[in-house]
């Protein structure tokens, strides 16, 4: 596949390209609009028209089948897989923006936040290039690069309410965890580096596979490399033991960047991952090398299963003492991470199909249940607790069932995009059923029982418990317009998912 | 306001342009694909080198993928159907036969193929006719509908996966009209309508709720008469041998293409006694609910959807849409018990949610395993499936014979256990049963009638269509095991009813007790057992369905239902005693009332295969008679308790308890009436599962190596039309037929 030099890589750059100029509009439009109604919606409408843009040229490069491209001498990739996540997040972003503006709007901003907000517009669009840039990297480099990218802007969005004591002990943590994060997957390219003699993922791959070949098993030092990395990776996506600042984090965060950050930068974590588990520990494009190297003979899926047991076992055991419902979603998210991994120990196509049909539904699903929570938390003072949610049956009767929508969808119970997420991700696993894959999936099905039981725990209190004040609870037309609108694919994709699974799975394809 | 609307107006221009620009700006990679797309067809050619070989498509001649046959009159079905060849060199077919053979008639017998031999090889783009007809005139017994296959085989590339397996077009024939064709839906999706409408007129504001209940019941008199008139064209003499594997009033649909999964109902005889029970208890289960009197929205909104899951999964053919109806029973049984029950509702609710969620899980995993093991088959349309979910195609293969391990133990065995103890949860067999006496002590009283009349029930038919059916072998393996559960279950039961002194309780504990009965007669594998098994689910059905209305009534009264405050009510409600001991009767198993012939074939069942086994189960009925009676002495004999006069709960009728009045009269009646009527003559239960009873036991408990001996050795002279249209075993016999319903 020959490298694209960096102008011929420009116009496959597009949909990075618009954002970038968007980014740059809405700082400019920050500092000549005149007041704060126009400068939020002057923005807003700004980051949409570069999300659109970026969305709308990655769909219709996944429409033709683009042929799969090298951009800037091989750093980044373009590729079927890169553009269905660019589609995704910018999704995701738009969703996010939407959410967010009314909280800027309105009597019931607090002092002080309203003048960043165009501020926090921009940083979301900058995180979301940070996210392209991951799902499309090809390169060590490029890689660590755009990871870090993420992780700033994320501190600096987690640390967002000023003067918000939780807020910034999240921040704080953030950074530390990230800053050992990052160092230690540093530490592991490294060593990889050291071994292949290349920071590119498809000449890593070759040199892999013929250390592999001329030692007869997997070199221990790319072993300490790849574990290495996993830290790096793991800590993105926040699957256990790298997951401790999650909780903090979510809790502490703005809820809109809480509910961005369960979905878009785990979602482009899963994608790096995945990229870096195909494209450099794969044999596969290494013609010769591929017959004599036995799959499985690679620890990866033991690695990557351990990985998935642990952030699945972890995520749902915490989260049943939790009562901060947002801290209850944190760590119901670092469980459906530890589903997600699942798919990345199989450690094939279908694996990769199942991973991104659940992202899919698990954007719809998580972002769901957090709006909510904001949306009620504005109505209530600010109460995220499960106690907020007593007898909201009653007096918000519409939102509680699109709650509970989304709340069986997460414990993946059918007919919801949940059950059938979860369906494809064990079938991907049992489809080699080898001994560790049936042990997963056990774990994974203990794990879904266990999960119910604080989803559950939110239904009982929306539905089973008295109210603790009376009459309808005054929430935005929006929020309530949003969060239907959200429930509507989790439903159906539970019933007819059809289109939306043979799309992706036609759309992964990856270069190599 | 000005500078909003230019920001409105500006985020418009630039998302047109967002819209607009990449079109063009990928014009270029828009010529590249007709290289790219070039690949594939090299490919192809490279594929077939040495020689161009033809492709074959099927279609019928209006150009659909399944045949219909359209009726010719006189009982003649015909449709013609056109085999392409779209390939690159000559397509030579072998034979084109309809997938049937005699040990396995997948297809009513009289279906007939008319190809002209002259024309069997096709140059490419050539095409040739091929009839099908179905002559029903002069057969002995004659089915309502047709679903199967023609096999095509030719020297045609054959599809990834599918190697060597022949391709096959889908015919299709119905005698039914509209209402035949699609009963089995309306009647599942019926209810539905109901909660739509009750969620529209919420969303409209409508406040008379005592119409929700009447749309409701009216909703549910409707299903009964559906029932009836399902009763009344179910042939009950219809089995496999007849073809269609022997299912009634088929739908089948693609559901999911991508996955094989088809939207596949059916009922035969052993779904089918359970769809009509369904039908009655929701019927009289509506009349219960008059007397619920908060949130009647969302009571009715649950019920429907309840009574949606329960005919789904009595009717449901594919394992996945099972898992589904199976599932969404869940949540509004989960409220039903969590908003509307007593006072430890909430955690009588979660309790029920997370123990059959438990069983479902592992449930899930066995039909992922049945998924991805599974033989090639095809959808309904002909279309090569290499991986499926539906049961009577499951059925077929030889899962024993695979010897496929899981955890390093035979899959089969784990297989079974997953899915006995999914089951086995519902049901409620002992040691798994600590959730229903708290479900039923905490649920209302229309949802103790469905939980105890329907609900109980699905876990005895999921082992019946899906343990015994799939899985024969392990079946056999674990039957002394499930006996064994069963008296266990009998007795421990019998021992918790007798020391409880909640009424409702007890007979919650009576339903342990007696649905160990079911297990007891699925453990022995004779004809009697698996048919007393499928008549003490119905039976028990009535008479639980009729208990605990009954202890509604009082409950209602009085609110509460210790057994002990009450003595001598047989004076104050004389008809309400009579009742209560008409129905006790029926539960303890009084020769003349329908309880008695469950038990009765239990034992008869039972017996010769385990005779120490039988004789606990029997001393088990002595306990049971103990407590009943002695439940019935201390609450309606002796002498009345005066402090009951100065109850404030009776103060509006001065101290003297209501006699039963006509509503409770009218949800208990149709139920005591055939419990009377199936005690003197349950010949009419007897013939409808007959057949299904017998059939499932040849399937089962057939002498010598079934699905282990027969696999297809596959010569040089056997054509492949014969190794797909014969099943891997030879267990549907064709030996005369033990009539059982003259007991």
């Amino acid at each position: 596949m020959p490298s694209l030099d960096n102008l011929q890589s420009l116009s496959y750059y597009g949909a990075e390209l618009a954002i970038i100029i968007a980014i740059l509009a809405v700082i400019v439009w920050d500092l000549i609009a005149k007041d704060d109604r126009s400068k939020i919606f002057g923005s807003i409408g700004l980051c949409l028209a570069g999300l659109g843009f970026s969305a709308a040229s990655s769909l219709v490069a996944l429409q033709r089948h683009a042929e799969p491209k090298n951009l800037f001498y091989g750093m980044l990739a373009f590729d079927d897989f890169a553009n269905t996540f660019r589609v995704l997040f910018a999704f995701v972003t738009a969703l996010i923006l939407v959410f967010a503006a009314p909280s800027y709007l309105g009597e019931r901003t607090r002092p002080g936040e309203k003048k960043n907000a165009s501020e926090m517009f921009m940083l979301l669009m900058v995180l979301t290039l940070g996210m392209n840039m991951m799902a499309s990297s090809r390169h060590l480099l490029m890689i660590y690069l755009s990871i870090e990218m993420v992780s700033i802007i994320s501190f600096v969005l987690a640390g967002f309410k000023l003067g918000d004591r939780k807020s910034s002990e999240g921040a704080l943590k953030y950074v530390i965890f990230g800053g050992v994060a990052s160092g230690v997957m540093l530490y592991g390219m490294s060593w990889i580096y050291g071994v292949t003699h290349s920071l590119h993922l498809g000449e890593i791959s070759v040199a892999i596979a013929e250390l592999t070949k001329t030692q007869g098993h997997v070199p221990e030092a790319v072993f300490v490399g790849v574990v290495c990395m996993l830290a790096g990776f793991g800590y993105k996506i926040s699957a256990a033991p790298f997951h401790m600042w999650t909780p903090d984090v979510y809790e502490g965060a703005p809820t809109p960047v809480t509910a961005f950050l369960s979905v878009g930068p785990k979602a482009a974590g899963l994608a790096v991952m995945t990229r870096f588990f195909m494209d450099a520990l794969s044999a596969k494009g290494v013609a010769d090398a591929a017959a004599s190297v036995d799959p499985g003979a690679a620890p990866w899926a033991i690695v990557a299963g351990c990985l998935a047991m642990a952030t699945m076992s972890v995520g749902n055991l915490s989260a049943l003492g939790q009562d901060n419902v947002k801290r209850l979603l944190a760590y119901s998210s670092i469980a459906h991470a530890g589903y997600m991994l699942l798919g990345v120990s199989v450690f094939n196509q279908a694996g990769v199909a199942a991973i991104a049909f659940y992202v899919v539904s698990y954007c719809f699903m998580n972002l769901g249940a957090f709006l909510v929570v904001m949306a009620l938390a504005e109505a209530n003072g600010g109460d995220e607790s499960i106690g907020a949610f007593r007898g909201l049956g009653k007096r918000a009767p519409v939102v509680a069932v699109v709650m509970t929508i989304f709340l069986i969808s997460l414990a993946g119970i059918p007919p919801m995009a949940g059950f059938i997420g979860k369906f494809y991700l064990f079938a991907a696993l049992l489809k080699s059923a080898s001994m560790w894959n049936w042990v997963l999936a056990v774990v994974g099905v203990l794990n879904s029982v266990i999960s119910l039981f604080y989803y559950a725990r939110i239904i009982r209190a929306m539905y089973l418990e008295e109210p603790t004040a009376t009459g309808e609870l005054g929430l935005r037309k929006l929020f309530g317009a949003v969060t239907v609108a959200l429930a509507v694919p989790t439903l159906v994709l539970g019933v007819y998912w059809a289109p939306v699974y043979d799309f992706l799975a036609a759309s992964l394809g990856m270069i190599h | 306001m000005n500078t909003r609307i230019r920001s409105i107006v500006w985020a418009l221009a630039l998302a047109l342009i967002a819209v607009v620009v990449p079109r063009r700006a990928f014009a270029d990679d828009h010529a590249a694909v007709p290289g790219s797309s070039a690949g594939a067809p090299a490919q192809h050619v490279a594929a077939g080198e040495a020689k161009p070989r033809g492709a074959i498509e099927l279609s019928s001649e209006s150009g659909g993928r399944l045949l219909e046959l359209t009726s010719e009159g006189e009982g003649t079905f015909k449709g013609t159907f056109v085999i392409r060849n779209v390939g690159e060199g000559p397509l030579h077919i072998a034979r084109v036969a309809p997938r049937t053979s005699p040990t396995d008639p997948r297809l009513p017998a009289g279906v007939a193929v008319k190809f002209d031999t002259a024309a069997n090889s096709l140059e490419p783009g050539q095409e040739t006719k091929v009839e099908v007809r179905w002559v029903t005139a002069g057969l002995r017994r004659v089915a309502s509908e047709l679903y199967g296959h023609v096999v095509v085989e030719s020297d045609s590339v054959s599809d990834e996966g599918a190697k060597g397996f022949p391709h096959a077009i889908g015919i299709h024939a119905e005698k039914h009209g509209f209402l035949g064709r699609n009963i089995l839906s309306i009647m599942t999706f019926l209810p539905l309508l109901g909660v739509i409408a009750i969620f529209l007129l919420h969303l409209a504001g409508y406040k008379k709720d005592e119409n929700i209940r009447l749309m409701t019941l009216g909703l549910m008199g409707a299903e009964l008469l559906l029932a009836v008139w399902l009763y009344l064209n179910y042939d009950a003499s219809f089995t496999k041998v007849d073809g269609n594997d022997g299912y009634q009033f088929i739908e089948r649909c693609t559901w999911v293409r991508s996955l094989n999964i088809e939207y596949s109902l059916g009922i035969d005889g052993i779904s089918v006694s359970m769809v009509l029970l369904t039908a009655l208890i929701s019927f009289v289960g509506c009349i219960a609910s008059f007397s619920v009197e908060k949130q009647l929205k969302g009571y009715f909104a649950m019920y429907n959807l309840l009574v949606v899951g329960m005919f789904g999964t009595f009717v449901s053919l594919d394992l996945m849409l099972f898992f589904v109806f199976w599932e969404v029973m869940l949540l509004p049984m989960y409220f039903l018990i969590g908003i509307w029950g007593g006072p430890r509702r909430q955690y009588a609710a979660i309790k029920f949610f997370m123990y059959t969620l438990a069983g479902s899980v592992f449930m899930l995993l066995a039909f992922i395993f049945f998924y991805l093991n599974a033989d090639p088959t095809y959808l309904v349309d002909g279309e090569i499936a290499t991986r499926t979910l539906s049961v009577p195609e499951l059925a077929r293969m030889a899962w024993a014979s695979k010897e496929l391990k899981i955890l390093g133990v035979s899959a089969v065995k784990i297989c079974w256990v997953w899915l006995f103890v999914g089951f086995a949860i519902k049901i409620p067999m002992f040691p798994f049963h600590t959730w229903l006496p708290d479900a039923h002590v905490e649920a209302p009283t229309a949802i103790s009638v469905i939980l105890a009349g329907v609900l109980l029930k699905m876990g005895t038919y999921g082992i019946l269509r899906i343990n015994f059916t799939l899985l024969p072998e392990a079946t056999r393996w674990a039957a002394p095991a499930m006996a064994a559960l069963g008296v266990v279950g009998i007795l421990y039961g019998a021992f918790c009813a007798m020391a409880q002194n909640d009424l409702k309780k007890l007979v919650a504990y009576s339903s342990v007790s007696h649905m160990g009965f079911t297990l007891l007669a699925l453990g022995a594998l004779t004809p009697q057992g698996i048919e007393a098994c499928l008549v003490q689910m119905f039976n028990h059905g009535l008479i639980t369905g009729m208990l605990f209305t009954l202890v509604g009534v009082v409950y209602d009264r009085v609110h509460t239902r210790d057994i002990d405050k009450f003595g001598g009510l047989a004076t104050e409600m004389p008809l309400y005693t009579a009742l209560v001991g008409f129905a006790f009767m029926a539960s303890l198993g009084l020769p003349g009332l329908s309880g008695f012939w469950g038990e009765a074939l239990t034992f008869i069942g039972a017996f010769p295969r385990y005779r120490g086994l039988t004789i606990l189960a029997a001393t088990g009925v002595i306990v049971t008679a103990a407590y009943h009676l002695w439940a019935l002495q201390r609450m309606f004999l002796g002498k009345f308790r005066e402090e009951w006069r100065t109850n404030h709960y009776l103060e509006a009728t001065g101290g003297k308890f209501p006699e039963i009045n006509r509503r409770e009269l009218a949800s208990i009646a149709p139920l005591a009436f055939l419990i009377l009527l199936l005690g003197f003559w349950p010949r009419p239960l007897l013939t409808l599962i007959d057949k299904g009873a017998t059939q499932m036991h040849r399937w089962i408990d057939a002498a010598g190596p079934t699905q282990v001996a027969a696999v297809p050795t596959g010569g040089a002279s056997e054509s492949l039309a014969d190794a797909a249209s014969r099943p891997s075993t030879s267990r549907v016999a064709s030996a005369p037929t033990t009539q059982l319903s003259g007991l």
